[in-house]
């Protein structure tokens, strides 16, 4: 029998394994018929499939749906429809010759196999080390890789090693980052990079480790004008900010000339660049990253801060009206000050009764009612 | 010597062999249209979309320069797993322009097999037509409710795949544009139903089920899938296997692992001396002697959840 404690842990478990752990995304690969049947017809890439399961295990959602699709047989069916290519039958009867053949051709495959094995140490180490990382053992499949010597690598074995090294070091260092355990995160980056590692993420956690921000991407998905000096009739309060040179900018720079087109490393650096009140260049920026991602909501959210930074309310709500739709319930917040600010009472109305369900504190939602029957 | 023009003639000119040479197989005439659509130019832009994709995600998967004229080969081999991708693209866009021999050769190579497939039982021949197949034709082409799933196929999957996709959805009534679903809210339109915490106080509740969060994300994204596809969402163990890409063999092992994993990470959050000591012994009712994360793999494990 079980006990009645079970099953209020079950639904703890439950609770925690619903609990959404990337932000929400407009696009759920779920509801992509394409993405879908690619995956289960074995057609994605490595890369693509990896990318895939990152987004399954931070999205209740689509993770659900894809154990729906398991379930119902829908990936079964999806799979059959991909042709197996049938292999030639060997219908000839084996003579003399062909049972001579077959000895040698045995004792060549023993002799290869044994040159295989002591050739194919490194390979065995790879395998190890990924078999590590699987098990979730990311700093032994770390060390490992560290430890297998350059010049015995073959051109592919180093490339998988480079692969092994920045999932290892991802992992890590994402750890390391959400403990706020920033030094660790460079020395995890170093690491990394000495195995040959290289990628927009890790790049991005090391610049996020030098800002000593927590967050892998800064969630501007729950930022608000009100959180940037804006008051509630639309009017905001001038700052003026040194907008100095940092080192973190040069960070940035360099990764955006490595990885010109990666959206977290331009929303990270435009959200940067409206901390120092340099909103001319967050525009420059947002509006890069609106175009390279154009689903998503944290950089329709973040261009239309500097765009209203920039007095041009009009332009904003353009963007904010974007992340709105895109599930960003807080820009209603953002869309009604743009109203505000243009003197439109009755539009930011409207906007401000479609924030109040997703104010996230009594005290926001208190402030909203205020402003609704402000005349 | 202009290296940019002589390129991207030369890839342009690629395409419209591409396009020419599939048109003519589905007996799709070139250039005119009946919709006055610029037709070499929607077949081209297509085939090119097609390609770059595939193109793109060879390059970052072999992480060197990738001979793009090889792939292209590749991709219009009909050999090749999900099948020759660029009939696949010129043939939905052919659907598209609603030309007759396309939509007869669609029927042939797509819909009668789909509806078999769908319907195994029902025997279908050529000819027949199952009652929800003028739905299915109409949410493919989108006569009614345009632009039609066509449309958005790229070539990433087979299209054969990609339409039984498209009917098995159909046939579940999932009828709502993409758009619709991916403008409701997360929690909005969550598929299962969120568990009832009320046998804890709301900071507790809050409390405990953040730090599970907290240490179901300290494990790899295959070991936290492993464990939420096999304890919340109850699959067996060939259905995760068959999810996660792995040998069915290996997901004891992997499960046990992850267990591990998770339950240290579960003592370290909730263990004595943490915040949330206070809301375990709550929750333990006696069970001062014992650890919430001895308790919760008991449960997970013979709770009915194996």
């Amino acid at each position: 029998m079980t006990p009645p404690e079970h099953d209020k842990l079950l639904a703890l478990f439950d609770a925690a394994a619903d609990a959404p752990v990337t932000p929400p995304t407009a696009h759920h690969p779920a509801d992509d018929d394409e993405t879908v049947a690619a995956f289960a017809t074995d057609a994605l890439t490595p890369t693509a499939r990896r990318q895939l399961l990152i987004h399954l295990a931070g999205c209740p959602r689509c993770r659900q749906r894809f154990a729906e699709f398991a379930r119902d047989g829908t990936f079964s069916a999806l799979g059959a429809t991909v042709p197996v290519v049938a292999r030639p039958r060997l219908t000839a009867r084996p003579t003399r010759w062909s049972l001579v053949g077959g000895v040698l051709a045995a004792s060549v495959l023993v002799g290869a196999m044994v040159v295989w094995w002591v050739r194919s140490a490194p390979g065995r180490e790879l395998a190890r080390a990924n078999d590590d990382l699987v098990s979730g053992r990311a700093t032994d499949a770390l060390d490992r890789l560290e430890r297998l010597p350059d010049e015995r690598l073959t051109a592919d074995e180093r490339l998988r090693r480079a692969e092994l090294a920045e999932r290892a070091g991802y992992h890590l260092g994402r750890e390391a980052l959400a403990g706020r355990r920033f030094e660790e995160v460079a020395d995890v980056e170093r690491r990394a990079t000495a195995s040959g590692a290289k990628s927009a993420r890790l790049t991005n956690l090391s610049i996020q480790a030098s800002r000593t921000d927590p967050d892998e991407e800064r969630r501007m998905t729950t930022a608000t004008l009100l959180e940037h000096g804006v008051q509630f009739d639309g009017k905001h309060v001038r700052l003026k900010g040194p907008g100095k040179k940092f080192e973190v900018e040069d960070r940035f720079r360099q990764a955006l000339e490595q990885f010109p087109n990666d959206p977290t490393l331009l929303t990270n650096y435009g959200e940067f660049l409206i901390e120092k009140f340099r909103y001319a260049d967050a525009v420059e920026v947002f509006t890069r990253a609106v175009k390279v991602a154009p689903e998503s909501a944290t950089a329709h959210t973040g261009l239309g801060l500097a765009l209203f930074k920039q007095d041009r309310p009009a332009d904003a709500l353009r963007h904010f009206s974007d992340a709105e739709r895109l599930g960003h319930g807080l820009s209603a917040v953002n869309a009604a000050l743009c109203h505000e600010a243009m003197g439109d009472r009755k539009q930011a109305k409207e906007c401000w009764q479609r924030a109040i369900p997703h104010a996230t504190s009594d005290e926001l939602k208190q402030r909203i009612e205020a402003a609704l029957k402000r005349e | 010597m202009s290296p940019w023009a002589d390129g991207e003639q030369r890839l342009t000119d690629e395409l419209t062999r591409f396009a020419r040479r599939y048109t003519a197989e589905l007996g799709v005439p070139w250039p005119a249209s009946p919709l006055g659509e610029d037709q070499p130019a929607a077949y081209i832009t297509s085939l090119w979309r097609c390609w770059a994709y595939h193109w793109a995600q060879a390059v970052e998967d072999q992480r060197k320069p990738v001979d793009g004229w090889q792939l292209a080969r590749e991709l219009s081999d009909p050999q090749r797993r999900g099948g020759d991708v660029f009939r696949g693209v010129v043939l939905a866009r052919a659907m598209l322009l609603r030309h007759h021999s396309a939509l007869r050769a669609f029927d042939d190579e797509h819909l009668l097999p789909t509806a078999r497939r769908c319907e195994p039982a029902a025997k279908y021949a050529p000819g027949d037509m199952p009652d929800w197949w003028p739905n299915l034709v109409d949410r493919l082409v989108g006569a009614t409710r345009p632009p039609g799933a066509l449309a958005r196929y790229t070539g990433r999957s087979g299209l054969g795949a990609y339409v039984l996709q498209v009917a098995l959805n159909e046939r579940r009534g999932m009828t709502r544009s993409a758009f619709h679903r991916k403008a409701k809210a997360l929690d909005e339109d969550s598929v299962g139903t969120r568990p009832r915490l009320d046998f804890l106080s709301d900071e507790c509740a809050e409390l405990l089920s953040g730090q599970l969060t907290a240490a179901l994300a300290t494990l790899t994204e295959e070991e936290q899938l492993l464990l939420k596809w096999t304890y919340k969402d109850r699959l067996e163990g060939q259905q995760v296997a068959d999810l996660l890409g792995v040998h069915p063999g290996t997901i004891s092992r992997r499960k046990k692992d992850g267990l591990g994993r998770f339950r240290a990470a579960v003592d370290r959050l909730c263990g004595r001396g943490t915040a949330a000591e206070e809301c375990v012994e709550h929750l333990l009712g006696d069970g001062r002697n014992r650890q919430l994360c001895d308790v919760l793999l008991d449960a997970l494990t013979r709770g009915g959840r194996t």
